[in-house]
């Protein structure tokens, strides 16, 4: 997995709350980064915009999203 | 017994007391005639809802008509509605659109056709953040949305309404930044045994959502649904 990768999806969700630690099996939303609905679609978006990929819905769809899950779905589009 | 039936009915009727407190401008006369139409907006929607649960929105399609501005819109498009008039009515007008149309709800009443979805507003962040991020993609396809803006719980934008504290849901004015998609705020109206459907000028800000209601009040204060009516009040 490309560091910068991790590095600049960890400076987006730093971007929101800055007192947690990141680590791959962290939440994003209650229990975890706290991010709500919205805050949430909003991370998407930027990393969309980052990445320059559209990221699936399938995303929020699946177990709860962690930092490792967002990254890995970031990655796989960008390998795409 | 009769005094737990008295309270029963008595809960779908808004006194005139409480019209009076929304509506000040009302003299009594017309304050009891308000309370009145309101008690018979809560039954007739009561009725509607019951109806639908039981035979489907078959019965409801003839009888809901809506404006020819409302049926040349296309996507994409955010309509917004409130908790006044026969809100539980606009399925049928939504599947005639030429566009399609995701409605948001807190629970499904029938089983919509064409293109018409319903979406579920329940469930936790992630599961909300997924429903909001369908209704993304589809105005950025060209889609139409439907939700509800007032009287919303959890999370939620304080404006005022007639003088009262009124929460705004903020998915609407979210999907609006996120797509530069117009908030277009719809109603449905009871007139007679029909249901006519009408749309508004676009708002922008949950300021504006909240003003846009207030002048739909003072000018129909008829249509004020009882939830919304006694959520303003601050009764439970």
């Amino acid at each position: 997995m490309p560091e910068d990768t991790i590095e600049r999806i960890h400076a987006i969700l730093r971007a929101r709350n800055r007192h947690v630690e990141l680590h791959p099996r962290l939440l994003l939303g209650t229990d975890g980064l706290g991010l709500d609905s919205i805050a949430l679609v909003e991370v998407l978006l930027e990393c969309e915009e980052a990445f320059g990929v559209v990221i699936a819905t399938e995303v929020l769809a699946a177990s709860p999203l962690t930092v490792g899950l967002l990254i890995d779905a970031v990655q796989a589009r960008v390998q795409e | 017994m009769l005094g737990a039936v008295r309270n029963r009915v008595t809960r779908r009727w808004p006194t005139v007391a409480e019209v009076i407190a929304l509506f000040p401008h009302l003299d009594a006369r017309r304050a009891a005639k308000t309370a009145l139409h309101i008690g018979a907006l809560y039954e007739r929607n009561r009725v509607l809802v019951r109806c639908v649960v039981r035979h489907g929105i078959d019965p409801l399609r003839s009888m809901v008509t809506a404006a020819e501005s409302f049926r040349s819109i296309r996507g994409p498009r955010i309509f917004a509605t409130f908790h006044v008039g026969a809100i539980h009515a606009f399925g049928p007008a939504l599947e005639r659109l030429e566009s399609p149309v995701i409605a948001f709800r807190s629970g499904s009443i029938f089983t919509p056709g064409g293109a018409l979805v319903i979406e579920s507003t329940k469930g936790d962040e992630q599961a909300r953040a997924g429903a909001l991020h369908r209704a993304l993609l589809h105005l950025r396809n060209g889609g139409v949305v439907l939700l509800a803006l007032d009287d919303a719980p959890g999370e939620a934008i304080e404006t005022r309404c007639l003088g009262r504290r009124l929460c705004m849901a903020p998915g609407a004015f979210a999907l609006a930044r996120w797509t530069g998609t117009a908030i277009q705020p719809v109603a449905a109206r009871w007139i007679g045994s029909r249901i006519a459907i009408e749309s508004y000028d676009p708002v922008n800000t949950p300021d504006e959502a909240a003003q846009w209601l207030e002048r739909y009040l003072l000018e129909n204060p008829s249509e004020i649904t009882l939830g919304l009516l006694r959520s303003l009040l601050g009764v439970s």
